[in-house]
């Protein structure tokens, strides 16, 4: 095996690039990569134009910052909860203490955290404030906020206003739309 | 004796698409020629005869122009480039790239004046997504479109939300309005008037919409066209996925190629991707509604100019390499099915050539030896023969010094481009899977990839996505889409 030069991945011999981060592996690719940068030297006004707006924003600071280190990035709070809407096969990640469920209300100005006015959630008979999922500090509960047409948690419906701990995988359908909820780490 | 076998066509001084009328006409010709300038050649006007009596019975003719193929060679040259002519001996597996190049034969004339007339099927999605300016423009482009087409060509128009409708049943276009089936002449009698009147509303069951259109393209009075499903959709579909995916596989077996394109950002990408995969066909993102007619037209014309059809890539090399992966660079970027026996590359539309790279795993060669590793591409030819281009690479396995064996700057190129498209794959995947933070850093390094290539809308567009997920924990579906079409069009413009 031998390791790609920028990020310390291993790769077959004979890879040309890495595809973890797109460096040249093989002596030959970064002799082609340097070639067809030398020969865009004279597109290198572009180029600084580029970098120019790149050191502007913060992101790209962090991008190009090689010598800061990884961040160790371990949030302290609640896991993230998975959201797969099974019937579009879309998967959203949500993170948080609190997450409302319903559809986005241009009159209230309410926007809930899992809007599922794109999964056509009216015509599936969600409603506006649909249910809410909750981090209580040891885990997530899931509340049915008295909607029209129901909440149902495993194949059973919520009692309205009431909170039921929500399992580490569970299928939950809001009105008609159905999606499953996964809490990673 | 002349060894060369004469070629009929020649003989007669006309084209290989030559019509019947044409053929009259050349031997007309002769026959008035020849009678005006004195004594016949005896042997001249056998030959002439004999090429006018055998081109001009449409059963003969075929059979001829099946003979002539095979000892002419086949319509497609397959060129194979090899990132290296040896294999060194290693106990650790090893990468091999090859690139594959199809172009059709130079001495073979072009397919002019008439080529297979079309057999198309629209299948247009108006889920209430698609309310306002996204049917307006769909709705207009097809009616365009209407115009673009030849007389003899078919079309069919079928809209889908989570019921199907037939809005134009097949028919060829210029006869349609006087169909003997009251109900095709009734819709043909104003087809803009049934186009404009679609209405949007109701999910989106992509299943439906394929049904309906397959039912009318594959209807035998389509025999001898090249039939074709274009669906236009700007959303994901209702749990029915797998049997859309299972439908796709039953139209490339009847030989019904699909292109797929997804508008606005809110549809799956992947899915799609699949869906066209067993016909290999192309799917393309359309990001703006005024975008559809160019993507329609452009569509059009590829289809009415095939080269060559259904081109199948089989795996025929020895146990001893896997194929990782495959992906067409040109004429149309898109990922191949790698794990597909044969590997489904689609058509070749119009003279430029396709291109292909492969990845191979080569297992660890432990034995110096030398071997041939078989390419074998089939196809049907314009003409509707099926016909086969193969070529062999030679590889040595043994010990190889350092620095050996130049890598070709193509396949360099190729799997630059390659790269990035898989780094940008793999970010989203990650995101998909929960791992923002990994994906964050890959976007971010895939920001400088992009701008080494000096493509500052692909690399700020990372560069938004990178900040977007270690905020949100997300990429947005635009952001995908702009990096995954975007990078596939980097290939395009690299090539030409």
């Amino acid at each position: 095996m031998i390791a790609c030069p920028e990020c310390g991945a291993q790769h077959y011999p004979g890879t040309l690039f890495c595809d973890g981060c797109g460096a040249a592996v093989h002596p030959e690719a970064r002799a082609y990569l340097e070639a067809s940068q030398a020969a865009a030297g004279r597109q290198s006004s572009i180029r600084k134009i580029s970098t120019s707006h790149r050191e502007s924003s913060p992101a790209s600071t962090e991008a190009t910052g090689g010598d800061a280190p990884t961040p160790p990035a371990t949030p302290p709070s609640p896991p993230t909860l998975r959201i797969r809407v099974i019937q579009y096969e879309s998967d959203l990640i949500l993170r948080g203490t609190q997450f409302n469920i319903g559809r986005t209300d241009p009159f209230s100005d309410f926007v809930p955290e899992f809007d599922v006015t794109r999964f056509e959630g009216q015509e599936r008979g969600v409603s506006r404030r649909h249910a809410t999922i909750r981090w209580d500090g040891g885990g997530f509960v899931i509340r049915d906020n008295d909607s029209s047409n129901g909440t149902w948690l495993n194949g059973e419906r919520l009692e309205p206003g009431r909170e039921y701990p929500l399992p580490a995988t569970a299928g939950v359908r809001f009105g008609g739309l159905l999606v499953q909820l996964t809490i990673a780490d | 004796m002349d060894q060369k076998p004469i070629d009929l066509y020649t003989v007669l001084g006309i084209d290989r698409a030559a019509r019947p009328e044409e053929i009259e006409a050349a031997f007309a010709a002769w026959k008035a020629r020849s009678g005006s300038s004195g004594p016949i050649d005896d042997e001249a006007w056998q030959r002439v005869r004999y090429a006018y009596e055998v081109l001009i019975s449409p059963q003969r003719r075929k059979t001829y122009d099946s003979l002539v193929v095979e000892t002419a060679g086949p319509a497609l040259e397959l060129d194979i480039t090899m990132s290296a002519e040896s294999i060194p001996l290693l106990d650790t597996p090893h990468i091999l790239y090859a690139l594959l190049t199809l172009r059709p034969r130079d001495d073979r004339p072009a397919i002019s004046g008439d080529p297979r007339p079309l057999n198309l099927g629209l299948v247009i999605d108006r889920s209430t997504s698609m309310r306002g300016e996204r049917l307006e423009k769909v709705t207009a482009a097809v009616g365009l479109l209407l115009d673009k087409l030849g007389p003899g060509d078919r079309l069919s128009l079928v809209s889908f939300s989570d019921r199907a409708e037939v809005v134009l049943p097949a028919a060829t276009i210029d006869t349609a309005a006087a169909s003997p089936d009251p109900e095709t002449a009734a819709a043909w009698r104003d087809p803009r008037r049934r186009i404009e009147a679609i209405v949007a509303s109701g999910g989106t069951e992509i299943y439906q919409g394929l049904q309906a259109g397959l039912a009318q393209v594959a209807r035998p009075a389509a025999k001898g066209h090249i039939s074709h499903l274009i669906l236009l959709t700007d959303g994901h579909t209702y749990g029915d996925a797998a049997d859309c995916l299972r439908l796709a596989e039953k139209m490339a077996t009847r030989g019904v190629g699909i292109t797929a394109f997804g508008l606005g950002a809110d549809w799956n990408d992947a899915f799609l991707d699949a869906l066209v995969a067993s016909s290999g066909g192309q799917s393309h993102y359309i990001e703006r509604p005024d975008d559809v007619l160019a993507h329609l037209e452009s569509r059009l014309q590829g289809l009415g100019a095939i080269h060559a059809r259904n081109l199948a890539l089989a795996q025929s090399w020895p146990d001893s390499f896997t194929l990782r992966s495959a992906f067409k660079l040109a004429p149309s970027p898109q990922p191949l099915p790698s794990d597909s026996r044969p590997v489904p590359m689609g058509d070749l539309e119009g003279r430029s050539p396709m291109t292909v790279l492969l990845e191979f795993l080569v297992a660890p060669q432990s034995v110096a030896a030398r071997f041939r590793l078989p390419f074998e591409v089939r196809f049907t030819a314009a003409n509707g023969i099926a016909q086969l281009a193969e070529r062999s690479a030679r590889l040595v396995a043994g010990d190889v010094q350092a620095g050996d064996g130049q890598t070709p700057q193509a396949i360099i190129e190729a799997a630059r481009w390659l790269n990035l498209y898989r780094m940008q794959d793999k970010a989203w995947e990650e995101a998909q899977l929960g791992k923002p933070d990994t994906a964050a850093a890959r976007m971010r390094k895939l920001t400088d990839r992009y701008m080494e290539t000096g493509d500052l809308r692909l690399a700020r567009q990372a560069q938004l996505e990178a900040q977007q997920l270690a905020q949100q924990g997300a990429m947005s579906p635009e952001g995908r889409k702009v990096l995954k079409y975007g990078t596939r069009s980097l290939m395009r413009s690299d090539k030409s």
